[in-house]
């Protein structure tokens, strides 16, 4: 799932970071993920993993990394 | 309100708001469906209380932003000072609300569901903007007296007890 998230955000919405050297507790907002890319990030996640992602909890304790983004993706598929 | 300031004001509700509420819309949505033609005049009176409400709201938000935070909408040249003046007082966000009405309105008048879809994006997009960007911004900006505000005055309801600063 990580993985997959990872190459959605690199791929498409940050340009000027380097895969590679980014960590799953680095924080997308200080590389430069924008509100629309936030939108297009959780349009990708729900479409892809099928879970509905609740708006009530687009937050950056939940998008903030990628560690809390895959974390908030497999709670909603729980619940 | 100096000419400069009333000048810079106009120029981003033409730009930002009109954007939002009137190129974007019309150019992409109304127009190429050709529903522009035919607005629902059944739904003309609740799309007419809207359009007054968001107008009468914005104005008022703006107003607040120039009299009491000497600044703009536009981020580039935000208020000096912490806005909580107005409606301020009882929802952090009058403004968006203000648009988002005007754009209720346009759903309303012209019945069409890629407009309500666009509205929708909006709403979310402005709830990202506001929680990702604008809420840091102006709690590293303004400190204890933005959380102590954030504690009292919720982010998209509206507060029956207004806020006073003094109280906090």
């Amino acid at each position: 799932m990580k993985e997959k998230l990872k190459t959605f955000i690199f791929a498409e919405l940050i340009y000027h970071e380097d895969p590679a050297s980014f960590g799953d507790e680095d924080n997308l907002l200080d590389a430069g993920l924008d509100s629309m890319g936030i939108m297009r990030l959780i349009m990708f996640a729900e479409k892809e993993f099928g879970v509905t992602l609740p708006d009530t909890e687009i937050e950056p304790d939940n998008v903030g990394s990628l560690n809390k983004l895959e974390n908030w993706i497999k709670r909603s598929g729980q619940a | 309100m100096q000419p400069f300031l009333a000048f810079k004001i106009l120029l981003f509700t033409a730009l930002v708001p009109g954007a939002v509420l009137f190129y974007i819309p019309y150019y992409w949505l109304v127009a190429p469906s050709a529903s522009l033609q035919s607005p629902k005049l059944l739904l003309a009176l609740p799309a007419g209380v809207c359009f007054i409400l968001g107008t009468a709201i914005y104005l008022r938000c703006v107003w607040d932003f120039a009299i009491e935070g000497l600044g703009t909408p536009a981020p580039i040249d935000p208020p000096k000072k912490l806005v909580i003046t107005g409606l301020y007082r009882r929802t952090r966000n009058p403004m968006f609300q203000g648009v988002l009405l005007l754009l209720l309105a346009e759903c309303l008048l012209f019945a069409n569901p890629a407009l309500l879809v666009y509205a929708l994006s909006i709403a979310l997009l402005f709830h990202i903007a506001v929680v990702f960007h604008e809420e840091p911004g102006l709690s590293s900006r303004f400190g204890v007296s933005y959380s102590e505000y954030c504690r009292k005055v919720p982010r998209w309801g509206f507060a029956l007890r207004a806020f006073s600063s003094d109280a906090a």
